[in-house]
């Protein structure tokens, strides 16, 4: 079978990749598998191999660090979407263009603002010098709680994920013909279930995609939680961190990235898997 | 006057001959320096000022000085700083991995008037170290708001500090915070298990309110209220102290705990700086005796040069007599480094789970 004409145009992009993706990942996989010796920055170059880095994982508290980082990613996640659904939909139909071109503009700034300025200003709105107290009373919970910290980090991850979701949904919710919605309206349907039942499966395919690029992006975050989850509430990443970063231990933290990593290869396939076999029905 | 294209000319030659002509730029080495950020970097900014020398690139560390040691380890054999702010567990680090250039007295005489014990040395006795500060770790609270005078450690369980202690993360101070709870209960650097029982205790408690990753962290919780007493190191201390009354527990009197624990902090060079020379005549003259004083008056930390003065918020490490003996504790830095990777994952695995 002869390869299509002008393949070969590709190898230059393949190169690029290999070199820098493909090739820093299989060094980080073996130094996921040296032992470290303690005091030193990194392992060894003549480092034996070892499983030890992965054993470690296996511990109760190595599997609370994974749920809890996939839990609050995907609490994050759902939150977005509904935020943003309802926001992207205000925007596609809106009929005045300087209007339309104003929201998108406010969206995009959103988007670049950096991460920095997002997590100390929710840090400062729901800490003490804002309207923290009166936002745990209202919660029946303590400043300092646990259960706080972690509302804390989800209303983070939220001012990053609602302009990316919203941003994402525009282009389908923008290709949906209104008159569709009009038509059911016009023969009795109620306006709540004409969006039901039309407006969100034609756009599930958009739901879809916010979905995996909030939900990935809320796995790998790291300053949200370092600064607004106390050291109470830890993702993945901040460990991570501290391996690499802080301690030099990389073999321990090549191993957690290794671990992260196919983990959120998993449940994004699988979500996928899930939910597109659907969505092949949805035209 | 008019204006011709050949005056145009004449004019644009002389300007570019101007600027060719051998001026202070070629005189100046160019450095790249990481120091800490706030008022460190602030005050070594000031003192740099002073030496027309050099122009230095300043990086900050991201937290902890250990940040660094990864940073060089990926670059090496070019990392791209000349100097170092380091302190005493990261110069172990950084002995180890044979980093630092041997530094002599010769080449660097203001070293003649810091004191020896003061000098870490590389495997073949040479000096590695240019220590710019002595410096204190201790426990200390905002007057204003605690709602204990905490005095001793056990007050540190008292239900009335329920979220209101500011526990530096583990990686941070080289984890002397523990070592101080270890202490209180008769361990010490070898045998810090005492230490880990009183922290399990402590994050059962619910009074620790916030863990700090970095001084940052620390500051903005004292500052806001949302922490009240804590444990950390003099410079963030003294600029607390500059908007709210803190007191310092550097002089508490019968707890093997509530100690101040004593470091010093200062620079490297690195072996594989291109410009070793000037790297060293620029931190000869940082720890010269004038730009010793000012460089700790600022930060409120003691100076390391014999001949410099020490003053105001250093006042509360400056042990006289037997006071040193009483008050101050130094620290084995080589023993708490060789523990850092497992007392990472021990918090980890052992204490955030309670918090």
């Amino acid at each position: 079978m002869r390869a299509p004409r002008g393949a070969g145009l590709i190898v230059p992009a393949l190169l690029v990749v290999f070199i820098l993706l493909v090739a820093p990942l299989l060094m980080v996989g073996d130094e996921s598998l040296r032992v470290f010796v303690p005091g030193r920055v990194g392992s060894a170059h003549d480092a034996p191999l070892t499983i030890e880095n992965y054993v470690g994982l296996a511990s109760a508290a190595y599997v609370h660090y994974f749920a809890d980082t996939f839990r609050i990613s995907l609490i994050a996640t759902s939150l977005a979407l509904v935020l943003a659904y309802p926001i992207g939909y205000r925007v596609a139909r809106e009929a005045r263009a300087r209007v339309r071109r104003a929201w998108i503009a406010f969206l995009v700034v959103m988007l670049f603002l950096s991460i920095l300025i997002r997590v100390y200003s929710v840090s400062l709105a729901v800490g003490p010098a804002g309207f923290g107290r009166g936002l745990s009373d209202l919660l029946g919970l303590t400043l300092n709680s646990r259960s706080y910290a972690e509302i804390s980090v989800v209303l983070g991850l939220l001012h990053c994920l609602v302009p990316m979701a919203v941003i994402v949904l525009l282009a389908p919710l923008q290709s949906l013909n209104p008159r569709l919605v009009e038509a059911a309206q016009a023969l009795g349907a109620p306006r709540w279930k004409a969006h039901a039942t039309i407006t969100i499966p034609l756009s599930s395919r958009g739901l879809l995609a916010a979905f995996m690029l909030c939900f990935t992006f809320s796995i790998s975050a790291f300053v949200i939680p370092m600064v607004l989850g106390k050291g109470r509430v830890l993702f993945v990443s901040n460990l991570i961190y501290s391996r690499f970063g802080e301690v030099g231990n990389y073999p321990g933290g090549a191993a957690l990235s290794i671990a992260l990593l196919t983990l959120s290869l998993i449940v994004v396939y699988t979500i996928g898997r899930a939910t597109g076999g659907r969505l092949e029905h949805v035209r | 006057m008019s204006f011709t294209r050949r005056s145009f000319l004449a004019s644009t030659a002389a300007l570019a001959a101007g600027a060719s002509l051998p001026g202070r730029a070629q005189t100046t080495t160019q450095l790249t320096g990481i120091d800490w950020g706030g008022p460190l970097i602030e005050a070594t900014r000031k003192i740099t000022e002073g030496d027309k020398n050099v122009d230095i690139t300043w990086e900050l560390h991201s937290g902890g000085a250990g940040t660094v040691l990864p940073k060089i380890k990926s670059a090496w054999p070019n990392p791209k700083y000349d100097i170092v702010a380091a302190w005493n567990p990261v110069y172990v680090t950084m002995i180890n991995e044979d980093w630092l250039e041997p530094l002599t007295l010769d080449e660097m005489p203001n070293l003649r008037d810091i004191p020896s014990e003061y000098f870490f040395k590389d495997k073949n006795g040479a000096i590695v170290n240019v220590p710019r500060s002595l410096a204190g770790m201790f426990w200390g609270y905002r007057d204003d708001k605690a709602p204990v005078k905490v005095q001793r450690i056990e007050q540190l369980f008292d239900p009335k500090l329920k979220g209101q202690i500011c526990w530096p993360g583990p990686s941070i101070n080289s984890n002397l915070q523990l070592l101080s709870l270890a202490l209180s209960a008769g361990g010490n650097e070898k045998n810090m298990e005492p230490g880990w029982e009183l922290l399990k205790k402590l994050a059962k408690s619910g009074n620790i309110g916030r863990v700090a990753a970095t001084e940052t962290d620390f500051l903005n919780s004292m500052t806001t209220g949302e922490t009240t007493v804590a444990f950390w190191n003099m410079s963030p201390w003294k600029k607390l102290s500059t908007n709210f009354p803190i007191k310092a527990l550097t002089h508490v009197p019968d707890d093997k705990g509530m100690k101040a624990f004593m470091y010093q902090d200062g620079w490297v060079v690195l072996k594989s700086s291109k410009q070793k020379k000037a790297a060293k005549d620029y931190l000869n003259f940082f720890v010269g005796p004038e730009q010793n004083q000012h460089f700790n008056e600022m930060l409120g930390q003691g100076p390391t040069n014999r001949k410099a003065k020490s003053s105001g918020f250093a006042e509360n490490i400056a042990f006289k007599g037997d006071e040193l003996a009483k008050y101050a504790y130094f620290p084995d830095f080589t023993v708490l480094a060789a523990q850092l990777n497992d007392t990472i994952k021990r918090f980890e695995t052992e204490i955030v789970p309670l918090l």
